[in-house]
């Protein structure tokens, strides 16, 4: 579809007059030009005012179609490729670096306020190398992570299924590259602090949850990996064989995460170590926190609330969809109803209105490729 | 060509990339100025002024010589043939070849900081010559590449240097070498002068090359230089650009510097009008006239300005082609220019019915008219003429009555409204009828260049507002042409944004407000008298020389803190744009004493409800004005 022709359909389905369209015209080219094009789920030949066309068609009333068209203009929020990217190149010198120089403060004695004195000491590269980089998904953007902050390639995993050899791999070249350190003390020295990268968790189930009794997502696997499998498997390289888990710290960076799921997140590892009976310290942050005003800005739109709930489409409430509250499966994943799409993907924590596909009854904004495939 | 939203918002040279998009843009005609300047022989190898307030064109005059867009022009020059052919004529392309080198030098880098050094005023001089020196024949060399088509840094031993006069410069000079060498010493001289700037110690500046003149202007001559062993080019200009950026003091001592020198190539100085101070920039009666070469690219179209309408269509025109939404070839004819009865007949009706009552009434009382209201009310004219000539018709019996000496009390014959009718009465006649009864004045091309009043930018700012709304038609599907009344509507809210911004962008913005808002209060009362007596109204005052002057007198302006805040204020509204200043009109008689006149930007008059034309002004003396700026 052509822009022009686009720009005109969306003004006759919004009976929008010349004075409006002066208004809205500029600020849907900006928006689509700097962000909403670079949308990697849109069909070929189909972009942001193209899709946006669709999506507003599909209401019935013309308020319906205001109602929604002013929600998704004030209130979306797009998190576009170079932002996440900003976002990732930030988690090192906001979270890793701190974490390695608190350790060096410790080790040291050199006040911990004293950074650059940290930073040049002796300890900091060691330390910097005594750290092991994995990433939770592919949205970590790990290779990235990499290059951007100069990491050697033997102390970073794409993924925490960390096959034999691989960690042969690792723990062999982090013992070449410290052979002529002193400074851990041990000549068999082990991976003492472990930094895991993801881009975006709004409920956190998918990290740490109980299902049938039994702990299940990626965390928890991370943790039983290291602590529970690894002692099951003594002449094997895993996980938990390269990392020192007498004096080891874990901690989680998002580069985008709801309050919510951080929240969850800390108060279940705090359980799985009391549950366990483990010496781990544990950290969990994100970049760019996202805080519940954004659920209640749109739960107090009682308009917006009656139009999501009526062109909801029950389908999508499946098995992986009901591990979360299935309530009000409007509000998407687990209740969580925040209006956030990311460039690759839209959440599926988003609200269904913006992201359902094309078999559902409305098809999305920004319709969302599922993970889960029936 | 790429394709833009509103391809009117596309504003300063300095912000479109591309040079074949802004060849594209650009309108030849400003040239014409510098084809006058030609045929006067003060065009090369002097030193030209280039002022305007901001928007005037200067940069994307100067870019035009640059390098860059030359060989565009060479190699294109059947798509550009416009601006090729004028650039012939100005003897810039001689047969296959450019036979000019323009080198553009911004001054906008920074500069000022080294006022802030704590260093002495000779120590400053020096890193600020040293910069200018070493950018200058940087920035040269880079231009001789461009303009050849070779690469930068691959090419630099393809040029020759060698000076002509040898130039004593500093010991390390190289008056004979290849480009590498020279831009190498260029890159050295600026080097010294950042590590003395990045210096805690002030010793650092007492080493060699103690540098207080422009010993570039002496190097860069076409006589001196090679390519390959030919002639770079047979003209350089070195065009100096945004010198309003400098201090006053580095604009002061770089413009004497340059005029000393007596450069042997062309040296165009390009600024805007806030970098003169207030002698400068207000003229001082005896001292008009300037003893330099000005380009006042605002007085040029002032004084031109059927030129200046052809000027705007064009930019216009190529600029509506560039819409990726709207296609039409011509922006002049979406906008109506005359007005449509039909869309306002109700009004015009009313208009009729209060007018005719109104000359009944006066006819009543005074036999004398009672044959020129008949006369008026009998003609079989359409409604807006109708309207126009009993308007007319209230203005004539207006100016009768206000006559000393009265005619004899019989009716006046139809005949006389003829005799005194005059082109003037019909344009007063137009204006007070659309402000009385509320019908649009401010519409079509030829009013839209007057509101623009010499400056592009104006009038790109009000016609984007004129694009945003075609475009929005098109979007809405309606027929695309302006009207007059939208055109008014559109017109008028963009001069309220534009005065909302003056107190806070303008210096002395608020006295400025209060000045320009007593000017046009005084405009409105003569222009809305029932005789029209300055049709079609007034638009600006004018002082006596003699009385102008004295703002200028040194002694008392001191003990007068009054008369700097005036000369502030009207040097700022010059500098913006806001106000112009006509000189040298003779009122009366042959010898009377001449007047500045100070007109209202038209944009001003707008927002007052004035009429657009000029001529019309109303004597004031200073003493009255000084009360409008310094209101307690």
């Amino acid at each position: 579809m052509r822009l022009a022709l686009a720009e005109k359909l969306l003004a006759k389905i919004m009976n929008w007059d010349t004075e409006i369209i002066k208004l809205e015209q500029p600020k849907l080219r900006v928006i689509a030009n700097l962000k909403y094009d670079d949308y990697q789920q849109f069909e070929p030949g189909i972009r942001f005012i193209e899709s946006l066309v669709r999506w507003l068609q599909q209401f019935e009333q013309l308020e319906e179609r205001r109602i929604a068209y002013d929600h998704f203009i004030t209130r979306l929020i797009f998190f576009s490729d170079d932002e996440i990217s900003h976002l990732m190149t930030l988690a090192f010198s906001e979270y890793v670096e701190p974490t390695i120089l608190d350790k060096i403060a410790v080790q040291t004695r050199i006040d911990k306020f004293h950074k650059h004195k940290l930073k040049e000491s002796n300890y900091y590269q060691e330390y910097q190398r005594l750290s092991l980089f994995v990433g939770l998904s592919d949205g970590s953007r790990i290779d990235q992570f990499r290059r951007m902050n100069f990491l050697n390639n033997e102390q970073v995993c794409q993924t925490y299924q960390i096959p034999d050899e691989k960690a042969k791999e690792l723990l062999k070249k982090l013992r070449e590259d410290l052979r002529n350190t002193n400074n851990s003390g041990t000549k068999t020295p082990k991976f003492t602090s472990l930094f895991l990268l993801d881009d975006f968790s709004a409920s956190g189930i998918s990290y740490c949850r109980i299902e049938e009794g039994a702990e299940d997502g990626k965390l928890f696997k991370v943790l039983n990996a290291i602590y529970v499998d690894s002692s099951k498997s003594e002449n094997r390289y895993t996980l938990g064989t390269i990392l020192n888990k007498d004096n080891l710290d874990i901690h989680v960076i998002f580069y985008i995460a709801t309050f919510r799921a951080i929240e969850k997140i800390r108060s279940s590892v705090k359980s799985w170590i009391k549950r366990n009976n483990k010496n781990l310290k544990f950290s969990v942050n994100a970049i760019q926190i996202l805080d519940d005003t954004l659920k209640q800005n749109t739960l107090q739109n009682q308009h917006f609330m009656k139009i999501i709930e009526k062109y909801f489409d029950t389908s999508i409430v499946d098995e992986h969809f009901k591990k979360g509250k299935t309530e009000k499966p409007h509000l998407g994943y687990d209740e969580c109803g925040i209006p956030v799409v990311l460039n690759h993907n839209t959440p599926n924590n988003s609200l269904p209105i913006y992201w359902m596909g094309e078999d559902k009854k409305i098809r999305g904004l920004f319709p969302r490729i599922t993970r889960h495939r029936s | 060509m790429s394709v833009a939203r509103n391809p009117f918002r596309m504003r300063a040279s300095e912000r479109i990339e591309s040079d074949s998009i802004f060849l594209g843009l650009y309108s030849p005609y400003v040239l014409e100025t510098l084809i006058e300047k030609q045929a006067q022989a003060d065009l090369w190898d002097n030193v030209l002024f280039i002022r305007s307030s901001p928007g005037g064109g200067k940069t994307s005059l100067l870019r035009l010589f640059s390098p860059p867009s030359l060989r565009i022009l060479q190699g294109y020059r059947k798509h550009y043939k416009d601006i090729f052919n004028i650039l012939k004529k100005l003897g810039v392309y001689d047969r296959n070849k450019i036979s000019v080198l323009g080198v553009m030098f911004s001054c906008a880098r920074n500069y000022q900081i080294l006022e802030d050094l704590p260093v002495n005023d000779s120590q400053k001089l020096n890193l600020f010559f040293s910069l200018i020196n070493s950018r200058i024949i940087a920035r040269t060399i880079k231009a001789m590449l461009e303009l050849h088509g070779v690469q930068f840094p691959e090419g630099l031993k393809q040029i020759s240097f060698e000076a002509q006069n040898n130039t004593e410069i500093s010991t390390n000079f190289p008056n004979k070498c290849n480009g590498n060498e020279l831009y190498e010493f260029a890159l050295n001289l600026e080097r010294e002068a950042y590590s003395k700037i990045n210096s805690f110690t002030t010793s650092d500046y007492r080493q060699k090359n103690y540098i207080t003149d422009l010993f570039s202007l002496s190097i860069i001559n076409p006589s001196n230089f090679k390519i390959n062993g030919e002639k770079i080019s047979e003209r350089f200009i070195l065009m100096f650009d945004d010198v309003h950026k400098l201090t006053k003091k580095q604009r002061k001592i770089l413009i004497s510097t340059i005029i000393e020198s007596r450069p042997s190539i062309s040296i165009w100085i390009s600024e805007r009008l806030e970098a003169l101070d207030a002698t400068e920039i207000l003229p001082q009666g005896a001292y008009i006239g300037r003893d330099y070469n000005e380009i006042n690219l605002e007085d040029y179209w002032g004084t031109n300005t059927k030129r200046f309408e052809v000027l705007l269509s064009n930019i216009a025109d190529k600029r509506i082609r560039n819409a990726d939404n709207v296609k039409v070839e011509s922006f002049t004819e979406l906008l109506q220019a005359i007005l449509d009865e039909e869309g306002i007949r109700g009004k015009l009706e009313e208009s009729v019915e209060e007018l005719k009552n109104d000359l009944i009434r006066i006819s009543s009382k005074d036999i004398k008219f009672k044959d020129w209201v008949n006369f008026g009310i009998s003609q079989d004219f359409s409604l807006l003429e109708k309207a126009e000539l009993l308007q007319k018709l209230e203005i004539l019996i207006s100016r009768y009555k206000n006559r000393t000496q009265l005619a004899f009390e019989f009716p006046l014959s139809p005949d006389e409204i003829k005799l005194a009718d005059k082109s003037e009465v019909k344009l007063a006649a137009e204006f007070l009828l659309s402000r009385r009864f509320k019908l649009p004045y401010y519409f079509g091309m030829e009013k839209l260049v007057k509101l623009s009043f010499s400056n592009i930018e104006q009038f790109l700012g009000f016609a984007s507002e004129f694009f945003e709304e075609i475009s929005a038609k098109e979007i809405a599907r309606k027929d695309i042409h302006l009207n007059a009344q939208e055109q008014e509507r559109i017109l008028k809210n963009v001069v309220e944004r534009k005065w909302r911004e003056i107190p806070k962008i303008v210096p002395f913005g608020i006295r400025v407000s209060d000045f320009i808002t007593q000017l046009a209060n005084i405009a409105k009362v003569e222009t809305f008298r029932p005789s029209a007596p300055y049709a079609p109204g007034v638009t600006g005052i004018g002082i006596k020389i003699s009385d102008y002057r004295s703002l200028f007198e040194e002694e008392p302006v001191k003990n007068k803190p009054d008369r700097i805040t005036l000369v502030d204020v009207l040097s700022s509204c010059l500098a913006n744009n806001l106000l112009r200043i006509d000189i040298n009109k003779s009122q009366g008689k042959k010898g009377g004493e001449k007047w500045i006149i100070i007109y209202l930007n038209r944009w001003l008059c707008l927002k007052f409800d004035l009429p657009l034309s000029y001529g019309g002004w109303r004597p004031k003396k200073i003493k009255e004005i000084l009360k409008w700026v310094n209101k307690k």
